[in-house]
């Protein structure tokens, strides 16, 4: 998967939204029928050598909040302390297998061919996911 | 740019250059000189036709058994079977074994995210003249009541302390708690429990992510395959095995679910940091790893060990799933029915055996990811039933073809540290399948051969079309043909359910 993003933030949301469409059948609207299923904010907090591991860290707990919580996450409000450490509140949805067919699961994250570069319109990100 | 010192991208020049660079060694054996690329310890070993070595070559997996062969302390060769494909770091069908006393390392890549990936072979007395005429309930039947597919919970529920036991007691909890025989124990590899497994070197998040997925499927080339014996080839084997034509068989794979995945997750992140401290420079950090005697090697068996019985368990529930839909459908005990273990065998762990090292014992860390355990006649761990005969070795084709059950030789335990292939071996990206399966359905393809496949998504079944693979009798040949297991009889497949 290619991730882009003008900015740190737009990068991090941009990866989210394109980990929810491979798993789910996300797209506008999506999180607009579980209005009522909507919990809590959940406030996430990530440090990591570089920028590169930290986005690393952040798909990492995507996975990980979906394949075992079923949950998603929107209304993403990050703040960068450094390079190296991130804060994040996040409201979480819960996934319903009922109403929306998971499409692939992915195991992992990995690091093959993993890369975070930066260009002169931002980031551009890309990941492979063991499915 | 951000880049990290220790990651190097691949690059395009190798895959160009690999039939001037590896030397031919005999019909079924290519080298990968050590000078290849500078830092391999040892040279590569490719066992393949020249007909599979051109298909192998259309991706990275010859450039990666390179970089395995960078791993501290692997011992002989980086070893390749036919079946090998693109991996995450380590390729798929790839076996590395690495000598704790001399700084070996351990790599979670080396085993893969499914830890304790594996396959097991039922035999029935049923014929298949027997099941033809019912093949489609009997299909949608197992397809009911087995739990399959992205996100499919199953029904055996464990508290925390039930959790505990499954880790370290992997079959022999399933058989307690009623998901089989004390002879189904027998006849699975190290009796479906590895010793050494620890249950506190688990993070709460694997034990989280395994929660309800006891006695499930799975997706992926996760399946559950009913097939019948269509050729024998070696009768005394088959006939130890309980084998003849036309006998129906189940051919079950699957692996430790998302306690695996989790588990060899939170080890990469450990061993990524390990890097660092060990001075271990690699050429991909899906090979991250840590010498077998350090804090982060010994977590990591703790831990993979657990998932590795976590497997064994889900398998044995999984078959016990599988008899109740038999008796339920033929009206008959299972053991009427003869629904007898021929065999369990692993295709993703590490384990520890001894092994003749320039005239000296070892006790090596044999990696296989992708590539199945082969024991010669004799060995020790296997059941004495099989003593005389060798190991079984199964090896599942595609849900169009055609399987393989075969026996382990001396010269594997000589050669490939009694190894051999674990499948076909994929063909096709994922992706490139579903591609090419636009405008078609594979199950009416398939159904048109009178092979009945289920499945929970027709991705699933696009992605795990035939064409994605390779041709599983040229893998058995190559095998064959070098010597590192004996042909015993294949399988034909009559149904399928999948994830």
């Amino acid at each position: 998967m290619k991730i882009y993003g003008r900015t740190h933030e737009e990068l991090f949301t941009n990866g989210a939204l394109g980990f929810y469409s491979l798993v789910t059948d996300w797209g506008p609207g999506f999180a607009g029928g579980y209005g009522e299923r909507k919990k809590k904010i959940v406030r996430l907090c990530f440090s990591a050598e570089n920028m590169q591991e930290l986005f690393f860290a952040w798909l990492r707990e995507l996975v990980f909040y979906f394949s075992a919580r079923r949950m998603m996450l929107e209304d993403f409000h990050f703040s960068f302390s450094s390079q190296t450490s991130l804060e994040l509140r996040a409201r979480e949805i819960l996934f319903d297998p009922r109403k929306h067919e998971p499409k692939i699961e992915i195991k992992a994250v990995t690091y093959h061919l993993f890369e975070v570069t930066q260009g002169p319109e931002g980031f551009e990100a890309t990941v492979i996911f063991d499915v | 740019m951000m880049s990290d010192p220790l990651r190097r991208s691949f690059k395009p020049e190798h895959l160009m250059t690999f039939m001037t660079v590896l030397k031919k060694i005999d019909e079924y054996r290519w080298e990968i000189p050590v000078t290849y690329k500078p830092g391999m310890r040892v040279p590569g070993m490719i066992f393949a036709s020249e007909k599979l070595l051109s298909k192998i070559q259309a991706d990275e997996a010859v450039e990666q058994v390179a970089n395995v062969a960078h791993l501290p302390g692997i011992v002989g060769y980086s070893l390749a079977m036919p079946d090998i494909h693109w991996g995450y770091g380590f390729p798929i069908g790839g076996v590395a074994a690495t000598d704790p006393s001399e700084g070996g390392v351990i790599s979670p890549g080396g085993i893969g995210f499914d830890i304790n990936c594996g396959v097991r072979l039922v035999k029935t007395n049923l014929r298949r003249e027997e099941v033809l005429p019912r093949l489609r309930p009997l299909i949608s039947a197992l397809f009911q009541h087995i739990p399959c597919g992205v996100g499919r919970e199953g029904n055996i529920r464990t508290g925390r302390r039930d959790e505990r036991k499954v880790l370290l007691g992997g079959s022999r909890w399933a058989v307690h708690a009623g998901w089989g025989t004390n002879e189904d124990l027998e006849f699975t590899e190290a009796r479906g429990a590895l010793e050494g497994a620890d249950p506190d070197a688990v993070s709460e998040r694997a034990y989280e992510r395994g929660r309800g997925q006891l006695g499930t499927l799975g997706s992926g080339n996760h399946f559950l395959e009913v097939q019948y014996v269509d050729c024998i080839f070696d009768e005394k084997a088959a006939k130890v095995f309980g084998l003849e034509l036309g006998q129906v068989v189940l051919m079950l794979h699957s692996g430790s679910r998302g306690f695996g995945y989790q588990v060899c997750d939170d080890s990469l992140a450990l061993m990524r940091r390990a890097l660092g401290k060990y001075r271990i420079s690699l050429p991909d950090l899906q090979l991250s790893c840590a010498p077998v005697y350090s804090e982060e090697g010994r977590q990591y068996l703790g831990a993979m060990r657990c998932a590795a019985n976590y497997a064994w368990a889900n398998r044995q529930c999984l078959t016990g799933l599988a008899r109740e839909v038999f008796e339920e459908f033929f009206g008959r005990s299972f053991r009427d029915l003869g629904m007898e273990l021929i065999y369990d065998v692993a295709h993703n762990i590490a384990k520890f055996e001894d092994y003749g090292i320039g005239g000296k014992k070892k006790t090596l860390c044999v990696h296989r990811k992708g590539a199945t355990r082969a024991f010669p006649p004799g060995h020790p761990e296997l059941p004495g039933d099989y003593r005389e005969i060798g190991q079984p070795v199964i090896i599942p084709g595609d849900m169009g073809r055609f399987s393989y059950l075969a026996a382990g030789t001396q010269q594997a335990l000589e050669e490939t540290f009694g190894t051999s292939c674990h499948g076909a071996g994929r063909l096709l990206s994922r992706h490139a399948a579903v591609k090419a399966a636009r405008g078609r359905s594979i199950e009416r393809e398939l159904e048109a051969k009178g092979i009945i496949v289920m499945a929970r998504g027709k991705k699933g079944v696009a992605e795990e079309q035939p064409e994605a693979y390779k041709d599983v009798n040229d893998v058995v040949d190559a095998v064959h043909g070098a010597g590192i297991v004996r042909k015993v009889a294949r399988m034909r497949p009559l149904g399928a359910i999948k994830g």
